[in-house]
Order: structure tokens, then sequence, then C-alpha cells
């Protein structure tokens, strides 16, 4: 065995203080919903042009049980985000003035101006004026109307992607893009599983205190590969979609919040809930999001019973 | 090496004294027979005297609390500085952000005084004679500078052998050689290693590294000095410092993925400067080259960033000084800068953070990216020209300055597609009047006042036509500073200044939600800041010396249309107190420092980016709350374990003796329902062994 030398003691000690009190010990349990929280949104395309209908569901959760989502409100974001502006809206866009509907799901059609305000496309300037920076898409390349929806004390912002035109390519890039690229499409929830001890369970009588693999499968293709005009070098290059599986719970603890992979080969995730130690239903959600804004969500109601 | 430690004499173990001049010394060209004696006693290479200011000799500074044996260090515990965040590579003075002062190791323009980390300087420790701070209102004989300036002065060689030194701690080790060749050539190396990697860095877990990561460093220093002729010296220098940090600020603090921060930073410099000394006419001339290399990548996930940045610097300094009569002098002098880079960007516009930008601790830059590649050079020619007039108790130093900045890029708006590339160039100039006018009321009280205009040529990072402006010109500032100084008795001086800093045309982002092209920085930028400084000092006698400095300021940022708010870097309050004292082979040091807490806007909610599955914050007013206020008492004792013609010193220096948790930065939970502080180091202990021949 390797022995430590005294200095080397020394200064380990020392470390290991210097680390101890650093860093603040925070209730820092994303996963857990404690009051009625919408944790997605799911948009019957993820990707549209400016003007098409598009029917939007939110996705929340209520540790008293089902959600009442009538009194969700929507309002589509009409204000510019700053380019140094690090939240995905600008401030402005957190409290409209009117909502353009309520309830989920409703139907909304994109603001045909959508990339003009969020896109490459800014409107032409007044004679004399400089014209305006065209918005910078994210990662993917991607362009997005914001959409404020609110449902109790939940604030969420949605974002539903556009299509505009590729900005600042060449002619042969443009073309290029435009033949390779396909719009994205809603990932896919294969199945939904909850095992203890590599026994499926059961989710009307769940013991309380029990470990709880709790796997979500989604099938082969559901990360998409997708063109990408990629400004450093001015080109189209091919990507790879991110697909994120997240938890929710309203109560109990989980062992992780997310898993995000980049690997399309990788067809499932999981993680460990320990079910609450106290009898009584719980809830249980499910999301699957890709790097593109799609996502599909599943939910279930849990009952913990006494072991 | 001339700054050799002397053998263990009682009051003569440091022979250099403190300085921590004013503006009575400083509004003359040289100290003259009217200056103070102490103003003199460190012989050091500098520039010329400036009406406010304060130096450090390097032989007490390293020897005091907190400095690790490092001179530099201790200009932050200087009146007029503000008390640096964790980490920072300079100074904030005056209210200034660090990239608002320029910093000079013998008249060679540098580009960072501290290493990542910020506790140890970038041009060693060995060879430097004197650390001067000029928080702001300096003459004419300098520019580029809206802020103030921090001049570091190379140690004069002495011609008395061969002098080897070895220096160890947790912190780096170091190594100099000084010799003298011939009766006229005189040669000294320094250099320095980082062994934190091996030290602390082997146990401190990544939650610790968040806010203070283990950076790596070196530097490296050449200085040889040639006797020309009687009176003057050719003096050739190299400096060399590298940098290298990673930080990770993801899952250890914040529960997240991985959230990789790296950078890196190197320059070199090399300089040639003949210079006369004496009191008559005399001349100085200085030309210098020197080249950067820094590198910032954030890989964040979906967005990484990336900044690279290569630059090389032409630099020049010529001074003529003649006295005319014996209450007249004259000087006029040249000082320019070109700098061409060539930097690379991709990501989000957010990444690196600008003063004034919205967010918190460990909070991902936006997620909108770009890309750009530019060409930028830009320079400052400058010419001046200063006086001096004695009449009785009054002493005028006016001085003008002319500068010329001229900027050219190879791109004048953002690349689209096979769009021919237009770049452009334009010239800016300034004329800079500078003012200081001393009256010496008697020979313990003098009354100085000291102010001008100030340019300062634009950043070249920020001329991307994707992520700054191309159009950008100097930024500009207007200073003023009123001290008077009291001399009691042989040992205490008393010192005070009130001061006012206005800033205009500060490059800043565009406040409009959708700027126009090529324009996501605007000139827009304003600031001001007032305050006073009080300093009260012991010289060194009977082996002890000390001071309490004490700075009260506010400082203010605005934009064209916007609101007010507090400087990021804004500390109401920042009180020193520092003491050394020599007793036999031991010398015991202290040091207490206080100041107001750093501004921070709060967050007052968050919402849900449904997109990417992360809640975001909701700010209040900007930067409308702030840190708790920071305290922390240092000691250090020095022991003498060989004197004579082998020396050899053991230190121990404490830094947070009473183990106060002082929050350095606000840190929240992922849904930003609560929050907490990342707190400083609850002690740290540094041990160092000191080899001297």
């Amino acid at each position: 065995m390797r022995r430590t030398s005294r200095p080397w003691r020394l200064v380990a000690l020392l470390s290991v203080a210097l680390a101890a009190s650093c860093s603040p010990t925070l209730d820092d349990r994303p996963w857990l919903v404690t009051q009625p929280q919408i944790i997605g949104l799911e948009a019957s395309s993820p990707e549209v042009r400016p003007g098409t209908a598009v029917t939007f569901e939110v996705v929340a959760l209520d540790p008293a049980g089902p959600v009442d989502t009538r009194p969700t409100t929507w309002a589509f974001c009409s204000t510019p985000k700053p380019p140094a502006e690090a939240n995905v809206v600008a401030p402005g866009c957190l409290a409209p003035a009117a909502p353009d509907a309520t309830g989920s799901p409703v139907s909304l059609t994109v603001p045909t101006d959508a990339c003009a305000v969020f896109g490459p496309d800014p409107p032409q300037p007044a004679p004399g004026q400089p014209s305006a920076r065209p918005a910078d898409p994210d990662a993917t390349g991607g362009y997005y109307q914001p959409i404020a929806i609110a449902l109790s004390r939940s604030l969420a912002v949605g974002l539903e992607r556009v299509i505009c035109d590729l900005p600042q390519a060449s002619l042969a890039a443009a073309r290029a893009f435009q033949a390779a690229y396909v719009a994205n499409v809603n990932p896919m929830i294969a199945g939904l599983t909850m095992t203890a001890n590599g026994a499926e369970i059961d989710a009307a009588a769940v013991a309380a205190g029990t470990d709880v693999q709790i796997a979500v499968s989604w099938p082969a293709g559901t990360a998409e590969s997708f063109a990408l005009f990629d400004r450093a070098s001015a080109s189209v290059v091919e990507a790879q979609e991110t697909l994120t599986a997240s938890w929710f719970v309203t109560g109990g603890d989980l062992d992780r919040a997310a898993v995000e992979t980049s690997d399309p080969t990788v067809l499932s995730a999981a993680a460990t809930w320990t079910a609450p130690g106290q009898p009584g239903p719980v809830q249980l959600a499910v999301t699957l999001r890709d790097s593109r804004g799609g996502m599909d969500a599943m939910t279930a109601s849990l009952l913990i019973v006494a072991p | 090496m001339s700054r050799r430690r002397e053998p263990v004499r009682g009051s003569a173990l440091v022979v250099a004294a403190i300085i921590l001049s004013s503006a009575a010394v400083r509004a003359q060209e040289e100290p003259t027979a009217a200056a103070p004696a102490h103003a003199t006693v460190v012989r050091a290479s500098g520039g010329p005297p400036q009406p406010v200011s304060s130096a450090l000799g390097a032989d007490e500074a390293e020897r005091l609390p907190g400095t690790g044996d490092d001179p530099s260090v201790a200009a932050q515990d200087l009146p007029g500085v503000a008390r640096p965040a964790p980490g920072a590579t300079g100074l904030v003075l005056w209210g200034a952000t660090p990239s608002e002062s320029r910093v000079f190791f013998d008249d060679i323009q540098i580009p960072a005084l501290y290493h990542f980390g910020g506790f140890r300087s970038t041009v060693g420790a060995d060879l430097v004679g004197r650390i001067d701070v000029v928080p702001g209102a300096y003459g004419a004989e300098y520019g580029r500078a809206a802020g103030g300036l921090v001049r570091v002065d190379g140690l004069p060689l002495a011609d008395t052998g061969t002098h080897l030194s070895l220096e160890a701690s947790f912190l780096d080790a170091s190594a100099s050689v000084a010799t003298s060749v011939g009766k006229h050539l005189r040669v000294a190396a320094a250099g320095r290693a980082s062994l934190l990697d091996e030290t602390y860095g082997r146990f401190v877990p990544a939650s610790a590294t968040a806010l203070f990561p283990i950076p790596g460093y070196a530097d490296a220093q050449l200085i040889a000095e040639l006797d020309v002729a009687p009176g003057s010296v050719l003096r050739a220098t190299f400096l060399f410092s590298t940098d290298h940090v990673q930080r990770n600020l993801g899952q250890p603090v914040l529960g997240l993925p991985d959230r990789v921060q790296d950078e890196r930073a190197r320059w070199w410099r090399a300089g040639l400067a003949y210079s006369e000394r004496g009191a008559g006419d005399n001349l100085s001339a200085l030309l210098f080259v020197g080249g950067d290399a820094s590198g910032l990548t954030d890989d964040f996930g979906p967005a990484p960033s990336a900044l690279d940045a290569n630059a090389l610097e032409v630099g020049w300094r010529a001074r003529y000084r003649a006295r005319l009569l014996a209450s007249v002098g004259l000087a006029m002098g040249l000082d320019g800068l070109v700098t061409t880079s060539d930097l690379r960007r991709t990501g989000s516009l957010t990444v690196p953070p600008r003063e004034g930008d919205l967010t918190v601790f460990g909070q991902p830059p936006g997620d909108d990216v770009n890309a750009d590649s530019w060409a930028a050079d830009v320079g400052d020619v400058g010419a001046y020209l200063t006086g001096t007039f004695t009449a009785r108790r009054w002493i005028f130093a006016p001085g003008l300055r002319a500068d010329a900045f001229p900027t050219d890029g190879d791109r004048s708006l953002p690349p689209v597609g096979g769009t021919p590339v237009v770049g452009y160039a334009h010239l800016a100039w300034a004329l800079d009047p500078r003012l200081a006018v001393t009256y010496q009321a008697s020979p313990t009280l003098s009354l100085t006042a000291a102010g001008g205009i100030y340019h300062q040529p634009v950043d070249p990072a920020d001329l991307s036509a994707v992520f700054g402006s191309p159009s950008l010109g100097p930024e500009r500032s207007a200073q003023a500073a009123l001290s008077i100084r009291k001399t009691v008795g042989e040992l205490f001086d008393l010192d005070g200044t009130a001061f006012y800093r206005h800033l205009d045309d500060l490059a800043v982002r565009s406040p409009l939600d959708t700027p126009a092209l090529a324009a996501a920085l605007v000139p827009e930028g304003h600031g001001r800041t007032y305050g006073a400084t009080v300093l009260a000092r012991r010289r060194l006698a009977n082996g002890t010396l000390g001071w309490l400095a004490y700075t009260v300021s506010r400082s203010e940022r605005w934009t064209d249309g916007g609101s007010t708010r507090l400087f990021d870097f804004d500390q109401t309050h920042v009180f020193t107190a520092i003491a050394s004292h020599q007793h036999g082979r031991w010398i015991f040091g202290a040091r207490a420092r206080y100041a107001t807490g750093m501004p921070r806007t709060p967050v007052v909610g968050s919402f849900l980016d449904i997109r990417d599955g992360v809640v975001q914050p909701i700010f209040g007013p900007q930067n409308s709350a702030r840190l708790p206020a920071f305290f922390q008492l240092d000691a250090r004792i020095d022991r003498v374990l060989l004197a004579g013609r082998v020396n050899a010193r053991v230190y121990l220096d404490l830094q947070n003796v009473t183990d106060h948790r002082n929050p350095e930065e606000i840190v929240y939970a992922r849904d930003y329902a609560s929050s907490g502080y990342l707190t400083g180091p609850p002690l740290l202990v540094l041990v160092g062994l000191r080899l001297e021949s």
C-alpha cells in the first residue's frame, strides 16, 4: 500500500478543508413537482413554415392528481430577443398584455412574420437607416417562435421551430441545404416500464420506499440526422440530433433528472426512483426531447402502499 | 542580484523604504531637493513620476501578508484599488474595469498583471524593483488607458558578483540568477512555474474548483544592462508568461452535466531601452515587440463557444527632457503601440461576458450561435509635450498629448456567401490636455490638483462584424483629483485624495432588440466614479512599517437612453490595515481587509424553457443587490535560517486566519427556488522556502 508523505497529507488536509467550505448545499431537485407545473409541450408539428396552424397541448403535473389544463393561457411573443440575452426570450415576452388563446389543446397559427422577428430575415430598413442584424440560430441551425404559456403559477416558454431562409450562405450552399434538409418530427416514446428487483411492478400498488427502475424507450431512427449550415466553414454538414429523456415525480427521490444522448444506437434510458415512505398517490411524467425542439411525453399515476 | 536580501541587522533588513507618495512629489519631473527623501530610496528604472500614485518597494511588498512573496500582489492593498474578484487578472482602479487600465513593465505594455487565479504576477518576483499604482489623473507621458496605470519597474542590476536564488512553496517554484560580465554588462534571468496541480490540485475535489479553479502558469524574465557611456544605459528585456486553467461549472456545483470552460493565455515581450540619467538634459528611448495568443473555450453542450486571438505588437516610447532654467523644465516625447490581430470566434454572443451583462453565476450562455474570423490592426501614435514651472510655492506641470488612432480591418460586414469581402479603415484623433498643480503650503504640507482628458483605442476583439462592430472608435474619459499630503514627524505621512472620473464612448452591447447590422456593440456606454481615499502610513523604521488605507467610492454605468446602474465591480468601502515588524531573525506581519460586497442582480422569478428543459431566471433591477461584505485577516511569519554568504528564509503565509466564510458568489438551484453562497477559502496556508547566495 502506498503511503502518503507528511507534506502531501498536510496539503490534502488543507485542500479538503478548502473544498468543504466553498459550495453551498442547495435543495436542487428539479424533477420534484410540488405544485401544478408545466413540464412540456406537445406540438402537432415541431417545425413549420410561418403562417401554418399548429395544435399545441401542454404537459403538466399536479401533486393533487390529474391536471386541469383548461386555464392554460397562450401568447405568441412579438419582441425579438436581444442578441446578448442569455435567456431564450426577451423579458417582455414573459408578461404578455393579453393571451392569444386559452385552454389545452389549442390550435394556433404561427405568425407570418416569425422569420422577420426571430429569424434571419429582418424587415427592410427605412430609407437612410442601416440594415438590421439577423437573429442568430441555435446550434442546430434553427429559429423559433416563442410562446409564453401560463398555468396556475407555472410559467413556461415553448419554442416552435420555424422554417426560414438560410442566411449568410452562398447560393450553392443554400441549394445544397434545401435539397438535404428534412423538417423535424417529434420523437416518440415507445414504452415506459417500471421494475423493481428485475420484476415489473404494479403501478397501483408500489411498496413504500421501493427502488424502482423507470425506463423509457424509443424506436430506432428517433434521433434523426439533419443538414446543418456550419457558419464557421460556410458549408452544409450533416449533424445528429441529441435526445434528452427527463423524469418528473410528485414524490420520492430520483437519482437523476435527465439523461442526454447523441448516440443514435442508444434506444432507452432509465432512472432509479425511490418511492416515498408514506402511502398515497404519486404522479409521474417522462418527457423525450430532441435538440430541434420536438417532444413527446408520457404520464402515469402511481399509488404508494405500505410494504 | 541587486535586490539580494541583506543579512539580518535590525532595521537594516529592509533597505528600500515604502513609497506611498502623492501629489507633492509627483508634480515634478524628477525628485528634486524639494521632494521628500523617501521618494528616492528605491532606485528603479521606472517612467516619469505621476501626480497621484502609490508605490511599493519590492523588498517590503513581498514580505507583507497575503503576497506569498510576490511583490506585485501587494498592489491590491493600495488606496484606490478595489478588492479584486476571485481569479481576476487585473486591478479595478477608481472604478475602471481592468481592461480600461494599462500595465507596464519598465514601460513595456503587457496584457495582464496577474496570472490566472490572481495570486501571482505575470512578471515574476525576482526581477521586480517597484510597483507603482496610478489609479488615474496621470500625466501626458502615458495614454491608451481610460482608467489608470500599473507600472512595474524592473530591478536595476548591480555589479556585485554572481547571485543565485531558489524559492519553493505550495504555489510554485522559482529560480533566478544575476551576474556581471566584465565591468559594463550585467545580466539577470528568472523563471517560475506553478506547482498547484501537484499540490492542492491533487486533492481538491472538483466541487471546490468551480469558483477557484486550479490554474497552471509559468513566467520568465531576462534583463541585460550595458553601460554604453557614463550615465547612459542600454537595457534589453525579455518577458514571457503562459497560463492555462480549466473549470467545470457543471455537476460539481450545480448538479448539471459537465460544462467545461478552458482558458489559455500566452504572451511575450522583447524590448530594448536606452536611458540617460542625471539632473540635466537627458534622453530615453524604448522599442519593444511582442506577441499574444489567447483562447477561451466554453463547452456548454449544445452551444459550445470559442474565441482564439493571436496578436503581434510593436511599441515605442521616446522622451527628451531639458531643463531650460532652474525653475523651468520641458519634456517632449513619442509614445506608440501598433497591434495586428487575427481572431476567430464561434458560439454565443454572450461569451465572453462583458461588464453589464445580466447573468448569474453558472448560468449557461445564450444558445444562439454564430461564427466569425477577422483581422484588425489597431494603432496609437502619440506625441506629447510636458512642462514643469516652479514659482515660489507653486509647481505647475501642464501637458498636452496628441494621439492618432488608426484602425483597419478585413471585414466591415458579416460574411454572406461568396459576396466579396470589403474591409475598412478609419482614423480617429485626440488632443488630450493634462495638468497638475501643486501648492507647497509648508515643508510638511502640500496640495495638488491634477486631471485631464484621456483616450483608449478600441479592443481588436470588439471589431468583429458579427459579434462587435468595426466602426467602434476610442473610448474617452475625463479625470480629476485633488490631493493633500501631510508629513507628521519623521515617520508618519497622511494622504487624502478626492477623485472623479467620467467615461464616454464605451463599447457596450447594443440596447436594441434588433441591432443594426455589424453593430452588436455600440459606443454608447458611459460611466462615472467619484470618491475619496485616505492613507495613513508609518514609514519603515526600527524594522516596522505599515499603513491604513481607506477608499470610499461610487461607480455607475449607463447607456444612451438607459437608466443608471451600479458598476459591476462597485465597492463602496474598501479598508486595509497592514503592518510588518522585524524582531531579530523573525518578521511578523498582519493584514486586515474589509470591502463592501460587489453588486449582483437579484433573481425575482423563473420560467421553464420547454425546448431545452431548463429553468431560466427572471431578473430584478440590475445590480440592485450586493454580496455580503468581505472581511479577512491574514498573518505572516518569516524566519531567517541562514544569514551570510548564503541566506535562507522560510515563511508561513496564513490567509483568513479567523476562518471567516466570505461569500464570493451567489449560486442558485436549477429551479431558482433556492440559493446560497459560494464562499472563499476558509484558511489558506502557504509555506515557502527561499535560498539566496
